[in-house]
């Protein structure tokens, strides 16, 4: 009988609709993006010395001295402590445990209490910080050194240059670093004819391309390369730090470090002038940690070689020091820096916002002057009422009081309330740029938010330049006064500096306006205090500026304080807005997909029938096993589901089209206001709620409107007396989904996300085993019954005629589970991504390889042949492409093999191997994709039948993910790769198998694709990625090309990540398509559909979950790399849906179009 | 006759679910004790308590036992078979639960041993019974679990799905960090089996109740 094929737009306009769909999911994803990642405008603006000018006090000029360098110093008036160089050593990842120095019994009882014995390995290693320390606890100070998140290093030190508090959204930076567009403290110090040096990490040079005036970059990707990096660092610095005080004369070339393959010996005398400013990246113990975590006998050894290092760097500079003290040379003040950019967590990983990562180390120690002026006597403190008192040799220390005179800071130390003794300070990162630049004499860099460190400008500025005695009468004569001032005026400088940028951001992007006074005014009290300070008696004098530093600190900190809620907060209005388009799309999409899951008419007589047939169903009617399959399995005469074929248009659903018109206007509405949705700092809720209650009018005025359509599909559907009824297993498989998303809220289920979805994945399948067998019990004791009764029934006879395999369903619970152990074991072993050699075995990788092949060999049938008979597995055509598909993977097993055992090949056969082998898989599958391509639209005219172009449909399937995708999968994958594909293709072909009866109406059942899109996902994880960006499997990038490129390494990337997603889609493609029975598009469209939904409501959950925990702890850390890694994940999969879809339906509208007969679709 | 064994049911019901609060109890006590003392010097209510819940335990197999082989009721031949069966059904559920457990996600590398424990004890819960019931796996096949016959058969058929149900359910507490005690590992699943085994029975006892009732006056 003929199938409606009068109506073949029904899939089209599905289609469209599920493609609108997706545009609004996507356009919603971005809008809730917006709300949640903030972004910052970059002003560009730079800082320059003349700024001074315009400063509202002006600079006490009476002090005059001569500055200390031949450059003069900017912004720094001369009662500024100033060094004339600095030596800045970043140690990537320096958690500030790993420098902290603890007594050998403290560390005792810490091992003890914790049960880490492990700690051995990173605790106490770099003792020189403490013999430092306690030589002279005035020349050395340690910090609790606080990132921002997210902790990753880019985005350090973006933030350790620039001082501005970075956004989330920079992430994408650490693929592709650009350069900093705003100011920063490099620029700052080139201005000011400061010569840097720099040696280590790569990613400097990356973020100041030609800053550096010599520079010794190495590559930062590889983090299983300990030692490239920090071994280029050490080999540099001590000639480096030696060169700088060599007289100019007695530089031969013949000294120049001849052996540290510089250059070659062409350097300009330009070049050989000292450097200013070195700056040395160590990268090793950020490696060490991603490698081996940082309690490891790697890690000691690592710390161990810095602490030799920094020893190392120390005394040369004192030697300095001496020898240019000793010929009567001028000292050089040299400042050096030692601070971690970020923490890490006890697996070494970063980037979140937890305590382990964002709590890093700062050292400061200077070889020459006093940082911050030392107490030589507790009684003398701060200048305050102590100072009246004789006899007492005393030196100022820096103290802050609070309002209520309580000691907060005494030094660089925060003094503890129980029992007196006082702790490393806590600085945050930003701190550090307004330091040192008023410390080496720059401007303030334009967009800096960090306030000084007071107690290093509290320091008597008399020192500067000065070789420093061991007591200074007349400063102690003068009191505090001048230290007061010092710091007043450092505040100064910060304070302008800050308050201008917000101004100027204020132009550029809105500001909240209350705040913004708030914040003016704040500042105008400090300038103003200070004001009258400067201008008023000498009596009052230090009272009153230490009045103004109390103003400027607290315009610091408030200005801070707004910086991080503008650009940390999050626009929930916009978050909210997201959500429900989300939400709306959602519904939408089940409009068009769910009915086609949902059991059609049935007369009522006849399931009363059906029903009472059978004794055991009389008690338990509630309990019925309804899959939809069971009731149109019969009418194979009837089209397959005739309420999604024929009732389902679009203009019929009054629904769907509120929800379609409301999110059209919404839609119009946001766009209509494009300003609107790229503009931060206001509450757009209070703009959100009227837009939304505007659509769902319009919505409703349309709803009303069409009110006379809705009565005729009402009684259309009393008619066909349709009627919702849930049957207990997609009832069940829908509980499933929704156990998932509770699951999203809770950050242990996301943690180990990849058990949640094999549990839940195996739990339908185990439910589709049971239907499986209990199902052909059923309709086998129907058929007993009936003997009796004598009413043959047509759907139950049918269905076990044609499946009389009932016996064998059994035995399909131990083919499932082989795969699934197996998974077990590729989940646990390591072998994905870089863990190449250490994880590379060749015969299991061999036997699965030939598996796959096999797999592959028996899947695939001929084209166009009507019917596949056991001869036709040998016939040409599928022993073409299996012979092509096993010369590629032998081609990737032997890329493997060389990579693996071959270390001494000769370079140019290495060469073909390593960038060869892998480029010449790549072309080819290109070639493969574009011959399936041509093969399935071009050479494959129409003329089959309806099962041939369908089987033709399945085969373009296959090849695509067997021929074109599966080779460059593998090979980006890792050694590990062909067990876990092989897992997968078991997995789904049991399931299939499980399905397959049902499968002979339309479309597989809805649990078969709900247990699909669990355990595609879980593939996701099997192959060693998770929802984290330092899961990330960078090496696959460098898969045949030996430096990173953005396109080519970001396709690699990409194909590494989510090429498991699209390899999943392509293979249920053909497993639908092989075993369903009606026409593709009417069975691979509900299918997608489902898949598509499924993907929905998990980003959905995961976006509201994101939402909920804003407030989290754990949210940068977890759930907003979930929540990308979850929109990114449903983008792709309906980008690879959709186009599926789109390309098999043109195919079959073009045959049909073509073809003088079309496929006849019976 | 049948408010014979429906009793039972109701009783052995009761029992599980003391068992089931002696976890959390024990637990919190024991917690608690330890940094105090060593355990011989438990409080005299807290040694009356878990007496009786080892004493509920015993009897609560016990029942299971010799409901499931039907050992009171039937003569010593069959009694016999049937407990041979009952052994049968636990040796080959057994492996199945095991494996089937390893392929949702258990340990299966360092805590082995107790997963292999529990599944021993669904062995015992579910296999068991079931073995004991069926003469041949083609007719635990046939009926399916959940539709067939009424009656004591229905019993056992609903306290196998209700182990496996409340097993299954126990399994969501495991990964959640909040580091409880009773979150160690097969001990939410035990707990689920057991309460969806006393679930189970519960369910047809009401089923009973009810259904006899109301059969009866349609009946009529
Ligand atoms: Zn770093
Ligand atoms: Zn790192």
């Amino acid at each position: 009988m003929g199938f409606p094929s009068g109506r073949p737009d029904t899939s089209l306009t599905m289609l469209s609709a599920l493609t609108l769909l997706g545009i609004i999911q996507c356009f919603a994803l971005a809008v809730f993006v917006f709300g949640f990642f903030l972004t910052r405008q970059e002003v560009p603006h730079y800082s320059n010395c003349h700024d001074s000018s315009l400063w509202p006090v002006a600079s006490p000029l009476h002090h005059s001295s001569p500055p200390s360098t031949s450059k003069s110093p900017c912004w720094s008036s001369p009662i500024h402590p100033l060094f004339d160089r600095a030596v800045i050593v970043v140690i990537d990842a320096l958690r500030f445990d790993f420098i902290n120095p603890y007594d050998e019994e403290a560390l005792a009882t810490r091992i003890r209490q914790e049960g880490t014995r492990d700690a051995k390995y990173h605790l106490n290693k770099m003792p020189v910080v403490r013999e430092l320390m306690a030589t002279d606890p005035t020349r050395a100070l340690l910090y609790r050194f606080e990132a921002d998140p997210p902790t990753t290093t880019v985005q350090r030190l973006k933030g350790l240059t620039t001082g501005a508090l970075p956004t989330f959204l920079d992430f994408r930076q650490n693929f592709h670093s650009p350069a900093i567009a705003e100011d920063n403290l490099v620029h700052q110090l080139k201005q000011a004819g400061k010569r840097i040096t720099f040696m280590g990490d790569d990613t400097w040079e990356l973020l100041f391309p030609g800053a550096f005036d010599r520079s010794f970059p190495y590559p930062s990707f590889n983090t299983r390369d300990l030692d490239t990096v920090d071994n280029g660092v050490l080999a540099h610095l001590q000639p480096e730090l030696q060169r700088s005080f060599r007289p100019p004369s007695n530089l031969t070339a013949s000294e120049t470090a001849p052996n540290l393959g510089m250059t070659g010996g062409g350097e300009s005398q330009e070049d050989q002038e000292p450097w200013d400013v070195l700056i040395a990246h160590f990268l090793g113990a950020d490696h060490v940690g991603h490698t081996h975590g940082p309690s490891h006998p790697a890690m000691a050894s690592k710390l161990t070689q810095l602490d030799r290092a920094l020893r190392g760097l120390v005394e040369t500079l004192e030697g300095e020091r001496r020898e240019r003290a000793g010929r009567g040379e001028q000292v050089l003040e040299t400042l050096i820096v030692v601070m971690g950019d970020h923490g890490m967590t006890d697996d070494g990983n970063h980037g979140g916002a937890s305590q382990d990562e964002t709590e890093a180390a700062l050292f400061l120690y200077s070889p020459g002057k006093e940082l911050v002026a030392g107490a030589e006597d507790e009684g003398r403190e701060g200048g305050r009422e102590e100072r009246g008192e004789t006899g007492k040799k005393g030196r100022g220390v820096y103290v802050w009081r609070d309002s209520a005179g309580k000691e907060e800071e005494r030094g660089g130390l925060v003094a503890t309330r129980l029992d007196g003794g006082s702790v490393p300070r806590r600085v945050a990162q930003v701190d550090l740029v307004p330091t040192l630049a008023l410390l080496l004499g720059v401007p303030v860099p334009y967009p800096n938010l960090g306030s000084v460190m007071p107690e290093l400008f509290f320091a008597a500025a008399r020192q500067g330049g000065k070789v420093r005695s061991g007591s200074d009468a007349s400063l102690r004569e003068e009191g505090w006064e001048e230290h007061w001032e010092g710091l007043t005026h450092a505040f100064q400088a910060n304070a302008f500096q800050m308050h201008r940028y917000l101004r100027k951001y204020g132009e550029v992007a809105s500001l909240p306006e209350a705040e913004m006074a708030f914040l003016e005014a704040c500042h105008a009290r400090a300038v103003r205090s200070h004001r009258e300070a400067v201008e008023g008696e000498a009596s009052g004098r230090e009272e009153g500026l230490r009045d103004a530093c109390t103003h400027y600190r607290r315009f610091l900190t408030e200005a801070l304080a707004l910086g991080r809620r503008i650009w940390t907060q999050y626009d929930v209005g916009l978050m909210l807005w997201g959500i429900l388009l989300l939400a709306l799309s959602l519904v939408g999409g089940a409009m068009v997909v769910a009915p086609c899951f949902l059991p059609p008419a049935m007369p009522l007589s006849r399931s009363k029938c059906v029903k009472g047939s059978h004794p055991g169903m009389q008690s338990r009617g509630s309990l019925d096993v309804a899959a939809p399959a069971a009731h149109d399995i019969g009418d194979s005469d009837l089209p397959p589901n005739p309420y999604c074929r024929q009732q389902w248009r679009l203009p019929d659903n009054l629904f769907l089209r509120y929800i379609l018109g409301v999110l059209a206007v919404t839609l119009l509405v946001s766009w209509s206001f494009p300003v609107y949705f790229f503009q931060r700092g206001n509450d757009h809720a209070a703009t959100v709620i009227p837009c939304l209650l505007v659509s769902l009018l319009l919505g409703g005025i349309i709803c009303l409107a069409v009110r006379e359509d809705w009565k005729a599909t009402s009684k259309f559907q009393e008619k066909r007396g349709w009627s919702w009824r849930p049957s207990v297993p997609v009832g069940i498989s829908l509980g499933l989904v929704s156990l998932h998303g509770i699951s999203l809220f809770s950050n242990s289920f996301i943690e180990r996300e990849e058990s949640v979805h094999l549990f839940l994945g195996g739990s339908t399948a185990a439910l589709l085993w049971v239907l499986r067998t209990t199902k052909q019990a059923v309709y086998a004791g129907v058929d007993n019954s009936q003997a009796g009764s004598g009413g043959p029934d047509k759907t139950s006879y049918k269905h076990s005629s044609l499946h009389p395999d009932s016996h064998r369903a059994g035995f399909l619970y131990p083919a499932w589970l082989i795969p699934t152990l197996l998974v077990r074991v590729a989940f646990e072993a390591k072998g994905h991504g870089q863990d190449m050699v250490a994880h590379f075995h060749i015969w299991p990788t061999l036997a699965a390889l030939l598996a796959l092949l096999v797999g592959y060999h028996c899947l695939s049938t001929p084209w166009g042949t009507p019917s596949p008979s056991p001869t036709s597995l040998v016939s040409s055509f599928p022993t073409k492409r299996s012979g092509y598909l096993a010369v590629s993977y032998l081609l990737v097993l032997l890329y493997w093999i060389v990579q693996v055992e071959a270390q001494d090949l000769p370079l140019w056969l290495a060469d073909l191997t390593h960038l060869g082998l892998p480029r010449l898989l790549y072309s080819a599958s290109l070639v493969a994709f574009l011959t399936v391509c041509r093969t399935t639209y071009v050479t494959l005219g129409p003329g089959g039948s309806n099962a041939g172009s369908q089987r033709s449909s399945a085969n373009f399937c296959l090849d695509l993910a067997a021929l074109s995708l599966s080779p460059p999968l593998l090979l980006v994958l890792g050694p590990m790769a062909p067990l876990s594909l092989l897992c997968l293709g078991g997995m789904l072909w049991t399931l299939r198998k499980y399905c397959c009866p049902a499968f002979a109406f339309a479309y597989p059942s809805f649990p078969y694709l709900v247990a699909v899109s669990f355990l595609g996902r879980a593939f996701f994880f099997a192959t060693g990625h998770h929802s984290q960006f330092n899961r990330l499997q960078y090496s696959s990038a460098f898969v045949g090309f030996d430096e990173f490129s953005f396109v080519i390494g970001g396709c690699l990337l990409f194909l590494n990540t989510f090429g498991t997603e699209l390899l999943v889609l392509l293979l249920l493609g053909h497993d639908v398509l092989s075993c369903a029975s009606s026409s593709y598009s009417a069975s691979l469209l509900p299918s997608l559909g489902t898949k598509l939904l499924v993907s929905d409501f998990r980003c959905l959950l995961t976006t509201l979950c994101v939402l909920l925990q804003r407030r989290h702890l754990m949210v940068w850390a977890i759930f907003a790399p979930k929540f990308i890694f979850d929109a990114c994940l449903h983008v792709v999969m309906s980008v690879g849906c959709l186009g599926l879809l789109w390309g098999l339906s043109l195919k079959e509208k073009a045959w049909r179009k073509r073809g003088t007969a079309g496929p006849k679709i019976a | 006759m049948q408010h014979d064994w429906s009793v039972v049911v109701l009783l052995e019901a009761l029992l599980a679910l003391l068992v089931l609060t002696i976890p959390a109890l024990w637990e919190g006590r024991d917690a608690a004790m330890i940094e105090v003392n060593d355990s011989t010097r438990l409080p005299l209510p807290t040694r009356l308590w878990r007496l009786a819940g080892i004493m509920a335990l015993a009897s609560y197999t016990s029942t299971i036992v010799t409901h499931a082989t039907g050992f009171l009721e039937i003569g010593p031949n069959e009694a016999r078979e049937q407990s041979l069966r009952f052994v049968g059904g636990v040796l080959i559920a057994a492996p199945y639960f095991f494996l089937s457990a390893v392929a949702l996600g258990a340990p299966w590398k360092e805590m082995v041993d107790r997963t292999a424990a529990w599944a021993l004890i669904m062995g015992i819960l579910v296999g068991g019974p079931l073995g004991a019931a069926a003469p041949s796996l083609q007719q635990l096949r046939l009926p399916p679990l959940w539709q067939g016959p009424p009656g004591e058969t229905a019993l056992i058929r609903f306290r196998a799905l209700g182990c496996c149900a409340g097993a299954w359910m126990g399994a969501f507490v495991v990964p959640l960090d909040w580091a409880m005690p009773f979150q160690e590992w097969p001990l939410p699943l035990v707990v689920g089996a057991v309460a969806g085994h006393s679930l189970g029975s519960f369910a047809v006892y009401c089923d009973q109740r009810w259904t006899h009732a109301k059969g009866v006056g349609h009946v009529d």
